[in-house]
This record gives structure tokens, sequence and C-alpha cells, in this order.
């Protein structure tokens, strides 16, 4: 799907594992182990806590709820691994950005994990209605002067009168600038029998290509800058978008003068660093690098970089 | 229930659906009528943006001023024509004209470096392009409604409605017979 210039961005990023992070795996192997020790240090005392709070508690409080105690623990402690997991992942992320080449910048930014305001991804319609969005990884940076924005995100809705988060939707959001100047608002999700709009704004056009009507519908407030920006080129590559990224489904947006893809996946993407395994090691990163470049390619793939775009 | 009744209700049924199928046949005919009007819209901003392309290529192209004039001429013609369906055929000719002229205008480019490299003409000739390209959508916009609407008026049951209502099919946007040729590289490359 992408031209050879993905091994080469491959390249480069992998590059950077040679010049930054091999020089310092001993120290990221130091600190590895140093949470490790840390963290069971923690459950060590956490349990020598629990155990003695059980041991008064079964004497004093009638009816001890055993199994509900019992389970707080366990989760405690996958709170307390998970906690660590992630600090871990991210402080390995840390360490590997800035990336800077020639033609690219790549940035990893922290930011606060869960948002309860951010309803940006539901306003544009690519992911359904959620009240919980938590982040866990962005980057951002540009690409042959092409601005973009890689999160990978969680979204939650509260079901049951609110007693349990249901997960809506797990993946990556991708915004892109656009080449191309536009002013509405249009939008492009997974086909529907009802073709039900997702705004009142919002209308369905038909557009020519067959198989890619089949897969996706389109709403937008202005059916001639639909047809502008949604060529016969970008329904072709959006077609075969699914297959390549081997996704349930994807969905994408135009407004603000940008391109919005979601992804939806199951698998968690742009993992690198397992905090149980041996950091010496340069398969996890080829995986990761893989990943990562696999999407900032959506940019030649779209031919956003130039000025006769999509 | 008398047979008058029954009578009544599939009369007033017959008359709903009469008025669904004539609704959707008018919602048709306009939606024509609108796509027509936003490619009429894009030509407009095509031809406002021709003279300053001509203006600055004046400056430069010396030896190919009967070129320039062509495309003032056409574009005088196209703006004094009225706006509406029966005059699209004399529009589409209009405009293969110009933008055969406006082609050859950006190909005798090549042979004035300056003019080429000016900042104003690159924005311009940037700004037509986009044009061109809203002006192909809009037309795409023109003909995905026409096809709605020749799909109404020749099935059955709403061709009954649209046929006692006047209402006809458009033509679709074509290319003209010379751009459909294949394109001999020969021809090009002497």
């Amino acid at each position: 799907m992408f031209s050879e210039n993905s091994n080469s961005l491959n390249n480069v990023l992998l590059g950077k594992y040679d010049d930054v992070i091999l020089p310092k795996l001993d120290i990221l192997e130091d600190k590895r182990k140093e949470m490790l020790k840390n963290a069971f240090i923690a459950m060590l005392v956490w349990t020598a806590m629990c155990g003695i709070f059980s041991l008064f508690a079964i004497f004093l409080i009638k009816d001890y709820p055993k199994i509900f105690i019992t389970a707080l623990y366990f989760l405690s402690l996958y709170l307390l691994y998970s906690s660590t997991k992630k600090d871990f992942e991210r402080d390995i992320k840390k360490e590997l950005f800035p990336i800077v080449s020639d033609d690219f910048v790549l940035n990893y930014e922290i930011i606060k994990e869960r948002s309860d305001s951010d309803t940006l991804y539901s306003d544009l319609y690519i992911i359904p209605a959620y009240k919980y969005l938590y982040y866990e990884d962005l980057f951002s940076g540009s690409y042959k002067n092409v601005k973009l924005d890689i999160k990978e995100l969680k979204t939650e809705k509260e079901c049951c009168c609110g007693f349990f988060d249901k997960k809506v939707f797990k993946g990556v959001v991708i915004s892109f600038e656009m080449n191309k100047n536009f002013k509405g608002n249009t939008v492009i999700l997974s086909d529907t029998a009802r073709h039900a709009s997702p705004s009142k704004n919002l209308h369905h056009t038909v557009l020519e290509d067959v198989e890619f009507e089949k897969k996706f519908d389109v709403y937008t407030d202005d059916d001639v800058e639909a047809r502008y920006l949604i060529t016969t080129a970008l329904m072709e590559r959006l077609n075969n978008l699914q297959v390549a990224f081997n996704t349930d489904k994807i969905s994408a947006a135009f407004r603000d003068n940008k391109f919005y893809i979601a992804l939806s996946s199951k698998k968690d993407l742009f993992f690198v660093g397992s905090i149980l395994k041996n950091i010496n090691t340069k398969t996890q990163f080829v995986e990761f690098f893989k990943e990562l470049s696999s999407v900032i390619m959506l940019i030649e793939y779209f031919k956003l970089e130039e000025r006769t775009g999509l | 229930m008398t047979l008058t009744t029954i009578l009544i209700v599939v009369a007033v049924v017959l008359a709903f659906w009469f008025y669904g199928v004539y609704v959707s046949v008018i919602q048709k005919r306009n939606k024509v009528l609108e796509a027509f009007s936003s490619i009429d819209v894009q030509l407009k901003k095509r031809y406002d943006l021709i003279p300053n392309i001509l203006t600055i290529a004046q400056k430069f192209m010396d030896h190919e001023r009967s070129l320039i004039e062509d495309v003032t001429k056409l574009r005088t013609q196209v703006y004094s024509m009225a706006n509406n369906l029966g005059n699209i055929d004399k529009k589409i000719e209009l405009d293969g004209l110009i933008s055969k002229k406006m082609g050859q205008i950006f190909v005798a480019m090549e042979n004035y470096p300056q003019l080429k490299s000016d900042a104003t003409m690159v924005t311009a000739m940037q700004t037509y392009n986009e044009v061109e390209e809203h002006i192909a959508a809009a037309r795409r916009f023109y003909n995905s409604a026409a096809n709605e609407l020749k799909n109404a008026v020749e099935i059955f049951p709403s061709s009954m409605v649209a046929g006692m209502c006047g209402i006809k099919a458009v033509d679709f946007f074509r290319a003209e017979e010379q751009e459909r040729k294949a394109v001999n590289a020969q021809d090009y490359l002497k």
C-alpha cells in the first residue's frame, strides 16, 4: 500500500534507536529494575498492611466481608502494577522523542490521562457520543510540512444508571492539516441501511463509487464541497485502508481545514517497553516504529503533501 | 363498512401517495436546479479570476495577444447569457472553449520563466486550479442530481406523476469528443 518511502521513514525511526536509545539501554534497564523493585516493595508493604487490618477486622467486625476485601486487595495490586507499567512505557517514549529529520518532526506529549470535557471527536461525529475520554498516547509533529496529531485513545459512556462504564471506542484518531481550503463540515461513516444523519445540519449524499457507497455513508452540509474533498481517488484509498490496517471500522471527517481519521482497533497500538521483560532488545522497538511509520505515511497515501492533494 | 366508505378511504390513500411521489419528483427537479446553479457559481468565480490572470500575463506575453483577446471575448459572451437550463448546451460549449484557451495560455507560459515565477501569477494559478477542482465537483453533483431525476422520470410509478406535471429528464455533463480521444504522446514529444 505504501511506497518505498515508508521503509525509509521506518529506517529514520530505527536510526533513532541506534543513536539515542542504544546508548541509554543500560540506564533504562536499571530504571526498569528499580521500578520493579519499588513496586514489589510497595506490594509487600501493602500486603502486610492488609494482612494486619484483616487480622484485627476478623476479630472486631462481625460478618467481616472476606471475599469483598480479598477482591479489593487483588484489585489494588492490579492497579499498582498497571500504573507502574504505564509510567515505565511513558518514560521510554519520553526518552525516544522528539525525533527530528530532514522532512520529519515528531514529539511525544504527556497529557492528562482522562478528560471529561473534551468532546471534539463526538462533535466531529467520527466517534459515537461518550462521557469519558482516556488518552493513552499522543504524538504531534509534521512530515513533509504537513502537520499531524496521532492520538491513541479510548472512550466510554455510562450505562446501567451510571454504575458501569461501557467502552464506546478504542483505537487511533489521526488529524492532518489539509492541503485544500474548505469551510463546511463533511463526515464519512460506516454504511447503515437507514442513512440516519448524525446531525440535523448534515444531509446524506450519494457518491459515484459503488464499492465506497457499500462501505460508507457521506453526510455533508455542502454537496459541492463534499465532492471537492472526496474525490474518486480518496474513495478508492479509503476502501483499501480498512484492509491495510486490519481494522473493524474507519470513519473520517473534514472540518476547520483538517482531515480526521478514526481507526478502531482492539489491539494496544504503539506499545513499547514491557516492564516485565528485559529492555535490551530491538524487536519491541521495531514493531513500535513500524506502527508509527504506517500511520504517518498516510500523509503520502492521501497525497496531503501535494498541492493537487487527493 | 359501506362501499362508499371504502372507496373514499382508497381515494384518500391514493391522494396521499400521489402527493408523496409528486413532492419527491419536485424535490429531485429542484435539486437539479440547485446543482446547475452551483456550477454557475463556480464558473463565475473562474470567469472573475480570468481577468487577473490575463492582466498579469499581458505584461509578459507579447506574442500571445490574440489568444488573450479570444479568452476575453468568450468570457464576455458567457457573462451575457441568461442562467437557465435551456442555455446549458451553449454554456457547456463556451465553457469548453474558455478552458481550452486558458490551457493554451498556461502552456505558453512555459516560454516566459519570469511570468511563471511571478508570485502574483503563482497565487492566481493556484486559485484557478482550486476553482477548476470546485467546478469538477459541482459537475459531479449536477450529474448525481440529474441521475436521480432521470430515474424518477423513467421508472414507474413516479414516471406517471412526472409526465402529468411535465417534468423531463435533463442531460448529463459530458466530456467533449476531443477529450474522449486517447492522447498520443508522439504528438507532443517531437
